[in-house]
């Protein structure tokens, strides 16, 4: 929310500037015709071109603030002269009430409008959730709230808030039993992937124990998910129901307090041969684990070095940011074309794109060492999410920041910005690309060791500064 | 020749010359009212030339301002950036910042249509200073004609009193 405040802001700032040129061109060009009248006349298109641009952004500021209360009172004050260029942005604006007092009822689909209408916005919202590409804050945040508005219910928020309880407190048999019953239906099991997916998309930079658990609870549901694709596609039984998949969960000892695991064991029944086309192709699928870790911290570092002294693994494969959005995806892309939304010509597009996408293209991973995995999550303080197959040697994991991360990167700007040639991933961290963050720190690590104890990574990891250097002193570059 | 004779040959000459006279000052009064016009139309095109310049000093300095406004990429306009990689990303800005650009070309197009009409401020002007300078030339004749007539009229009119003398003499 910190970093989208400052986009806002520095966007609301750009408005004002173009807003205020505008005027003063309009007012001196107005006058120069007033001035000659007789032989050049007022061109009104000029006026109307630059109220179409406001009205642009206006419209695309709706869509990003629009249930947001606190971003609502600037947004009243941003918008004021621009809206009284527009009856739809006043009619907006009163619905929404004097700062955002009607927020609870919002009509919706204002908020569609405003996404749904700019065809170019929604296609590269869809297609960078389809790929491996990460969100804007200000695209997150459009997303956030169209998700929460249109995706999410009061109910399914409910439910998946119980199902973290449960989870949370060891209670599986109800999970099990929920599921078992979801199972039955391919598109049932799709679509609760897909509100666990919109429910973990939050617009919070540190999400809490309940998400955390919820993101373990879906990277098993994906897991699930392919296992059940695989037995498809190994039996040629197309009725899931025959296939009678089943799964257990259960939590598993940890060696600190903090951490939370989780095992689940899918298997399928036993199968009728008849029922097989191809008989041999039946011991494919074997029964599969997945043990999904959550690392809170403090000490993840510790925690995972005790782990991987007794397991011996190398490496870990990130997740890429497709994996926690593509069924939410899909589902947006089916709802808008169901729907009688001016986006179903395009949205039937973007279905074939999604085609495209599932069909061939390869996913991108990031893959890292667990030394550089121990070194990140200790030094940026990040928590750590991993998830490991049976059947593969695979192992994925996916950060977690917490508000420790976050004062370290705001001094690791603050060095980067006395010395610029220090490098500063500002692009990934805007994003939240905790994959090129990582990669840049490990960088810098690498290449700034200096001969004072490492005076310019302490400080950005501690804020101390070491041997009675001044800051100025750790960041000139003669000191490494 | 007769004193009766040379009396009515002298009065023929006073009939004449008062007729003359007479022409010469309706002549003076056509003169008069067209130096008054012209003075009037002088005043009014010197008027609309000082309206004119005014405007065109006006024009100009809002042309200028404009210029200031919108002309190279350190102009206000030119600096406006809605987009900026890592901070402010969308396609939706990208969109609004293309429709700037053409905003700005409209802008380019619309100073040069400016300067246009400034230029046109320019030529009207020196077409008033034309007719002005033509107004002043008529009045000048004018008053030629109006003093050569006036002259003519004191002549006439002394030759007609000599006439009267004589006629009385006889």
């Amino acid at each position: 929310m910190g970093n989208y405040s400052a986009d806002r802001d520095e966007l609301n700032r750009r408005i004002d500037e173009y807003v205020n040129v505008i005027e003063e061109w309009n007012e001196n060009q107005t006058m120069f015709s007033r001035i000659y009248n007789e032989v050049v006349k007022t061109d009104d298109d000029e006026i109307t071109e630059a109220t179409e641009e406001k009205q642009a952004v206006a419209n695309f500021w709706n869509g990003i603030v629009s249930a947001d209360q606190n971003a609502s009172t600037g947004f009243n004050k941003v918008t004021q002269d621009l809206s009284v260029l527009s009856s739809t942005i006043d009619a907006f604006l009163d619905e929404l009430g004097s700062g955002g007092a009607n927020l609870e009822k919002l009509n919706v689909n204002n908020l569609y409008q405003a996404m749904f209408k700019d065809q170019k916005l929604f296609d590269n919202l869809m297609e960078k959730m389809l790929t491996n590409q990460v969100l804007t804050p200000a695209e997150r945040e459009m997303l956030y709230h169209f998700i929460q508005a249109e995706i999410l219910t009061d109910e399914t928020v409910e439910q998946l808030e119980e199902i973290s309880t449960l989870i949370g407190e060891g209670r599986f048999n109800e999970v099990e039993a929920y599921l078992s019953e979801l199972l039955q239906s391919e598109e049932a099991f799709d679509r609760h992937i897909a509100t666990v997916q919109a429910y973990i998309f939050t617009n919070d930079d540190t999400p809490d124990q309940e998400h955390k658990l919820l993101q373990g609870y879906l990277a098993i549901l994906s897991g699930v998910k392919d296992y059940r694709d695989e037995a498809i596609t190994f039996t040629g039984e197309t009725d899931v129901e025959k296939l009678r998949l089943t799964i257990e969960l259960s939590s598993r000892r940890t060696t600190s307090p903090d951490n939370y695991q989780i095992l689940a064991t899918i298997n399928t029944a036993e199968l009728n041969p008849d029922d097989i086309d191809d008989v041999s192709l039946y011991f494919y699928v074997l029964q599969d684990h997945f043990l999904v870790k959550i690392y809170n911290s403090p000490n993840v570092a510790n925690q995972l070095n005790r782990e991987e002294n007794a397991e011996l693994r190398e490496k870990y494969s990130s997740y890429t940011k497709d994996f926690w959005t593509k069924e939410l995806a899909k589902t947006i892309l089916t709802e808008s074309a169901s729907q009688s939304h001016e986006a179903v010509g395009y949205s039937v597009d973007a279905l074939f794109t999604l085609g495209d996408y599932l069909g061939g293209k390869k996913e991108l991973e990031n893959q890292i060492t667990t030394s550089d995995l121990q070194s990140i999550t200790s030094e940026l303080e990040l928590e750590l999410l991993t998830v490991d197959k049976h059947s593969s040697p695979d192992s994925h994991y996916q950060f977690i920041s917490t508000e420790k991360t976050y004062e370290r990167l705001k001094r690791w700007e603050e060095v980067h910005r006395l010395n610029p040639n220090i490098p500063y991933p500002k692009e990934a961290i805007d994003k939240r690309d905790w994959n090129d963050i990582a990669d840049v720190y490990l960088y810098l690590r690498d290449k700034f060791v200096d001969d004072n104890g490492n005076a310019l990574l302490n400080y950005i990891i501690h804020g101390n500064l070491v041997r009675n250097l001044t800051l100025e002193e750790i960041v000139a570059e003669h000191n490494w | 020749m007769s004193n009766q004779a040379r009396i009515m040959r002298l009065n023929q000459e006073i009939w004449r010359k008062d007729a003359n006279v007479s022409w010469l000052v309706t002549q003076n009064v056509t003169y008069r009212n067209q130096i008054d016009e012209c003075g009037q139309s002088i005043y009014e095109l010197e008027k609309q030339l000082e309206d004119i310049l005014e405007r065109r000093k006006a024009m100009d300095s809002k042309l200028i301002e404009l210029e200031a406004l919108t002309e190279g990429e350190g102009s206000p306009m030119g600096r406006i950036q809605l987009v900026e990689a890592g901070l402010l990303e969308s396609k939706v800005l990208n969109r609004i910042q293309e429709s700037i650009m053409e905003v700005r070309n409209t802008q380019e197009r619309a100073i040069i249509r400016m300067k246009a009409a400034v230029n046109d401020m320019d030529r009207k002007a020196n077409q008033i200073e034309e007719r002005i300078e033509e107004r002043q030339a008529k009045q000048l004749h004018l008053n030629q004609l109006l003093s050569t007539n006036q002259a003519n009229i004191q002549r006439l009119k002394y030759e007609i009193t000599v006439a009267r003398q004589t006629i009385r003499t006889l």
